[in-house]
């Protein structure tokens, strides 16, 4: 049986959203730039922001599972909690800023919610099968190398029976 | 600025410096590839500038060593070592470049300090943490 990671799945649905609903600097005309990656990748924080030049960095983090099984004879089915954490600093490093971490922050927040809700289950007939919310978010503020990092893990939970 | 370069051109060892390449990301996680080529990988089938050494990626440059220590961890699939060693060259290396000092292969673990006096760029310091045999 053919089955997608869900970690594409919902790195997918977040891409799909923010590239028909692009997430603006703090002009509100300008779209701002969103890398979306795997966590872990070979290139370090300030490559990300300043080199490759985003502006709002997606990182999509390793789930943990459990199985779930009410009664006898029904299927077991799974809950998968799905990290992905939203990392912002201010942009530019020198002169006026044109991306305030903070204000980027609740963007993407808004636009994570609407781009889940709007594909919060899965096609009819799809396998596997699957049921997607975004169950909580946990915003963190640190000065570190020398940034201000702001960084939102927002949890989503994918269930689904594989079956 | 001739002083600093005079003293490691006279005690620091002659390594091989490996430039890393990213190359074309991966349509699933979005991760670029890394890529390290020494100068004159003869492609038969590719038959192109690097082989001429006109597009080297490989140089031997000076650098001065200092061992830092060595650390074991206990991984799922086995235990693994860490040694680090610190280096000072004024080649202008970048985080994830290779140096292979010796037949041993290091990589550039942190992004380099550049040292500076009077304005005028002298030489980088940064952590080589130890990769494998060549």
């Amino acid at each position: 049986m053919a089955g997608t990671d869900p970690r594409t799945t919902i790195k997918t649905i977040v891409d799909n959203y923010i590239a028909t609903n692009p997430i603006k600097k703090d002009d509100s005309l300008t779209n701002a730039s969103v890398g979306s990656l795997w966590e872990g990748g070979p290139e370090t924080l300030k490559h990300l922001f300043f080199t490759v030049d985003y502006d709002v960095v997606i990182t999509f983090g390793e789930p943990k599972s459990r199985g779930r099984r009410r009664i006898q004879d029904v299927p077991v089915h799974f809950l998968m909690s799905y990290p992905f954490t939203v990392s912002t600093v201010d942009k530019p490093l020198m002169g006026a800023t044109v991306c305030t971490a903070a204000e980027m922050q609740y963007k993407m927040t808004l636009a994570l919610r609407m781009a889940v809700e709007a594909e919060a289950q899965s096609a009819v007939g799809a396998t596997p099968a699957y049921t997607l919310s975004i169950m909580s978010d946990t915003a963190t503020h640190k000065r570190v190398g020398g940034l201000d990092i702001w960084e939102t893990t927002h949890t989503a939970e994918y269930e689904t029976d594989y079956g | 600025m001739a002083a600093i370069r005079s003293l490691i051109d006279r005690a620091g060892a002659t390594v091989t410096w490996y430039r890393k390449t990213l190359t074309g990301r991966d349509a699933v996680t979005n991760w670029p590839g890394v890529t390290w080529r020494a100068a004159g990988d003869f492609d038969f089938r590719d038959f192109d500038c690097d082989d001429f050494l006109c597009n080297t990626v490989a140089y031997s440059i000076k650098a001065m060593f200092r061992p830092l220590g060595n650390r074991e961890t206990d991984q799922h699939a086995g235990r693994l070592t860490e040694q680090r060693i610190q280096m000072e060259t004024y080649a202008d290396v970048e985080h994830l470049d290779r140096i292979v000092v010796a037949y041993t292969i290091y990589e550039v673990e942190t992004e380099p300090v550049i040292h500076s006096h009077r304005g005028v760029y002298r030489y980088r310091t940064c952590m080589l943490v130890w990769v494998g045999e060549q």
